[in-house]
């Protein structure tokens, strides 16, 4: 008798393949007309708010509301030098030094925080006792506003370039480490019971197993933490530090320089958003196994 | 010396702790004894402990009282030797095809090239030698039991637990997943522990039938038809009559529960 087995078996397989080819957004030319009516979109978005400021501009006193033309003139002017920053602030360079230390400090602060905050909540979840023991005052310490830590980094830091990433670091670290600890519980015992019934030990159950199943929610941690990453990295500089843009934007105030202020605020405004498309790629790269 | 039972239930009794405070007694007093190589088909109402005496063969659960026992040794956690199959595939979405196959073979320390080989063997006997490189999620559901399959069977287990390891497939798929199932049993003739609901996958199936309804084994049954069974081997009168006994318990079952 012919084997039964694989015969069938193949001619059963090429009916079913079919739900992978069927699935519109693995075809490349669907994939570009999408991307280009999602870029037309968001420029169109762009171009009204623009539009919206333009016509708001023209019947204001440009230091209060400068023009678009006005605020990209600025841009481009004080883009690697404003003097009066190094007078009055001892602030060297211009827009360009004080976007580049902010978003130093928000990729490195999320950097240091989410890998913390991944380790603890990869602990909390695997460990009931490291749950039951740290959990509640972490859930104390998670209701304090982050904001109220300022100060105290000032009385401990100084001027340090931690008191500016500190605030970045701590909400990185407790947002990555609560989905973490989430995702790490949701794994279940379905998984680890499967593993270790074909024998795998603790080690390659963490590594193999666990690790894998807990990254597409800490990616999406790392993302919520960036973002807000942003306003706490200026907020930092604005309450005390002396540098970046926060601190660009108080000297500029004092200055009445609205149109540097909102080519700051522009400048920095695009870097994350091209941070956040970075963290979007590798993200949709290292869990493109997802369903 | 005549070799120990595969699998050996000795009064094995396993409640649950209802969150009311109830108790329920999932496995009631269980005494059974599967030899080595036997597939046993074990049918009941869902609810009925079926699943509860897989966990604990499995080494997933410890029973309330009594002892298991898989070849002479008693049973202290999972173990590579006692593969299992879950109701939904238990396949990890991150691992390739490949990957998941070679799972086991990789936590047992078997070495690279020879575990290529395996695997490679596994995926032609399973007609998806294309699919090494997919991803889980690129597969239909029949594809995905049957990667879950050669998953446990490349580890080589002396027994094999299948807890409703085809439930939501349509008749087809189902059929083309007992052919499978069964070459791959032909070769290396482990111990099967089947668990369904399904009266007619039991007949295709097993050695022996064994109806637990409310923790205990109410009814047992050999079955002798050769194997592949085809349509009209379980259409004969003997067998309808098998079966409707069969119904008979499964209902009686279902309405004291």
């Amino acid at each position: 008798m012919a084997d039964p087995v694989s015969s069938s078996a193949t001619t059963l397989a090429r009916p079913a393949r079919r739900p992978a080819t069927r699935r519109p957004a693995t075809g490349a030319s669907y994939r570009l007309r999408s991307w280009a009516v999602t870029t037309l979109l968001a420029l169109v978005g762009v171009g009204v708010v623009v539009g919206i400021w333009w016509l708001i501009a023209l019947g204001s006193d440009p230091v209060r509301i400068p023009s678009p033309q006005i605020v990209l003139q600025a841009l481009i002017d004080d883009w690697n030098e404003i003097p009066a920053l190094s007078f009055i602030a001892f602030q060297s360079g211009g827009i360009k030094q004080a976007v580049g230390y902010t978003a130093m400090n928000v990729v490195v602060g999320v950097g240091i925080g989410a890998s913390i905050g991944f380790v603890v909540g990869a602990l909390l979840g695997r460990s009931r006792l490291a749950r039951e023991t740290l959990s509640p005052a972490l859930f104390v310490m998670s209701t304090v506003p982050v904001l109220i830590l300022a100060p105290f980094l000032t009385i401990w830091f100084g001027t340090a370039r931690i008191v500016q990433a500190g605030l970045v670091i701590v909400f990185a670290l407790v947002t990555v480490a609560a989905v973490t600890q989430q995702a790490t519980l949701d794994v279940g015992e379905r998984y680890t019971n499967y593993a270790a019934s074909l024998g795998a030990r603790r080690s390659l159950l963490l590594r193999a197993v666990i690790l894998p199943a807990i990254v597409p929610a800490a990616i999406g941690g790392i993302r919520v933490a960036a973002a807000a990453g942003w306003s706490f990295a200026t907020v930092s500089e604005l309450l005390g530090g002396n540098q970046g843009v926060g601190k660009l934007i108080q000297t500029m105030q004092g200055l009445s320089a609205t149109a540097d202020i909102m080519a700051a605020v522009i400048a920095l405004g695009i870097v994350a958003v091209l941070v956040d498309a970075v963290i979007r790629l590798v993200g949709t790269w290292v869990v493109r196994w997802q369903e | 010396m005549e070799t120990a039972p595969a699998i050996e239930l000795r009064g094995v009794t396993k409640t649950f702790q209802l969150e009311s405070g109830e108790e329920v007694v999932a496995v009631n007093d269980v005494t059974l004894t599967v030899p080595q190589g036997e597939f046993v088909c074990v049918l009941g109402p869902s609810g009925h402990g079926k699943s509860t005496m897989l966990n604990m063969i499995a080494g997933f659960a410890e029973p309330t009282a009594g002892e298991l026992h898989s070849a002479g040794a008693p049973i202290d956690g999972p173990d590579p030797r006692r593969g299992v199959v879950f109701q939904r595939d238990t396949l990890f979405l991150w691992k390739r095809v490949a990957d998941n196959i070679a799972f086991g073979l990789r936590a047992r320390g078997v070495p690279k090239a020879e575990r290529d080989e395996i695997v490679e063997r596994y995926l032609r006997i399973i007609g998806l030698e294309n699919y090494g490189r997919a991803w889980p999620r690129q597969l239909s559901g029949g594809m995905r039991r049957r990667v879950a399959i050669a998953a446990v069977f490349a580890n080589e287990p002396e027994v094999l637990l299948m807890d409703e390891p085809f439930v939501g497939l349509d008749y087809a798929r189902r059929a083309t997943l007992h052919e499978v199932l069964l070459e791959l049993w032909e070769r290396s003739r482990p111990t099967v522990f089947f668990v369904t609901h399904d009266v007619d996958e039991a007949l295709a199936l097993a050695d022996r039938i064994l109806v637990v309804v409310r923790g205990q084994i109410a009814m047992e049954e050999r079955i002798e038809i050769a194997r592949p069974r085809s349509v009209g081997d379980l259409a004969t009168d003997e067998a309808t009559e098998l079966r409707t006994r069969i119904l008979e318990h499964l209902e009686l079952g279902a309405r004291s529960a």
